[in-house]
């Protein structure tokens, strides 16, 4: 993987730097992981349904 | 009138709906009747396309109204504003073979929006989208073009490094063939889609190689079907400027 860090979400989490979500990241070269935080599955989908339901009006 | 006349206007009247210009018998007048009809209803189809295929497009096919029979389309479909054009739109199937059927193609090189394109729309195929026409920077334009659950293959997507895509643009859960041409320099998301091992190739190794800052979203589950992890390793080496999210 070179230099690229991987972040893991715990089961049952979903990490995220408020924009980006994913169970694994595999990050950019020189990106910082600091900025990624984990947040619950449900909190996710809670997210999806609103983006969701806002691009459906 | 006498008979004769009577005749004479009846065969009048078929031959100029008809475009004969022969004697015609009792038999051919009957034959006419069809004829007459038949030719009514193709003035009718050419009235109706001839007018309805004229502006933008915008929101042109959307809505329940339109299914595979009442989608017959005269012309080829270049929408310059494609604004919800199939927006819920009830037409099933292969959307190239469907045009095919009507001789007409669809034409996106002169589109400058894909907003709702296909949004809740019933193609499971479509054939090539071409993204390069439209402005650069501008992610509204692309706010939910593919957001369907029946879309399954797209034949190519033509792109271009400056365009800026929506979270929504390929929320589209049930596609697994996608091949893109061009560069995708902007962030990208294809966490809804169950794509193939060749359409995620085809994604990774249409990348920048230049931008910073961006990141491309597949689903966990699709990517852990398609590849072993030395694969995985391999495909994204090419392309460490990129944060690539599994989700």
């Amino acid at each position: 993987m070179g230099d690229r860090k991987v972040l893991y979400a715990e089961d049952g989490m979903v990490l995220t730097d408020g924009t980006t979500y994913g169970r694994v990241i595999f990050l950019a070269e020189g990106e910082d992981a600091a900025k990624y935080r984990e947040i619950s599955e449900a909190e996710y989908e809670t997210i999806l349904e609103v983006e969701a339901n806002k691009q459906s009006e | 009138m006498s008979v004769k006349e009577k005749m004479t206007a009846i065969a009048d009247a078929i031959r100029d709906k008809t475009g004969k210009t022969e004697a015609l018998g009792l038999d051919e007048m009957a034959e006419g009747v069809g004829e007459v009809y038949e030719a009514g209803q193709k003035s009718e189809y050419d009235r109706f396309w001839d007018a309805y295929q004229q502006g933008t497009y915008q929101n042109q096919f959307s809505g329940n109204g339109w299914n595979n029979a009442t989608f017959r389309p005269k012309y080829d479909i270049k929408p310059t504003n494609g604004y919800m054009l199939f927006y819920s739109s009830q037409i099933e199937g292969d959307m190239v073979e469907i045009l095919a059927q009507h001789g007409v193609k669809f034409d996106t090189s002169r589109t400058t929006t894909f907003q709702y394109m296909f949004q809740h729309s019933k193609f499971m195929r479509l054939g090539e989208i071409d993204f390069t026409y439209c402005a650069n920077n501008n992610s509204s334009i692309f706010i939910s073009t593919f957001q369907t659950s029946t879309l399954v293959t797209i034949d190519k997507v033509k792109v271009k490094e400056g365009l800026a895509f929506a979270s929504t643009t390929f929320n589209a859960s049930s596609l697994e063939n996608i091949t893109f041409a061009g560069v995708i320099g902007g962030t990208i998301n294809f966490g809804r889609c169950p794509l193939s091992r060749d359409s995620i190739t085809s994604i990774v190794n249409a990348l920048s190689a230049n931008s910073t800052g961006l990141t491309v979203t597949f689903s966990k589950t699709a990517k852990e079907a398609a590849f072993t992890a030395d694969e995985w390793a391999a495909l994204i080496a090419a392309k460490p400027n990129w944060t690539i999210s599994l989700v």
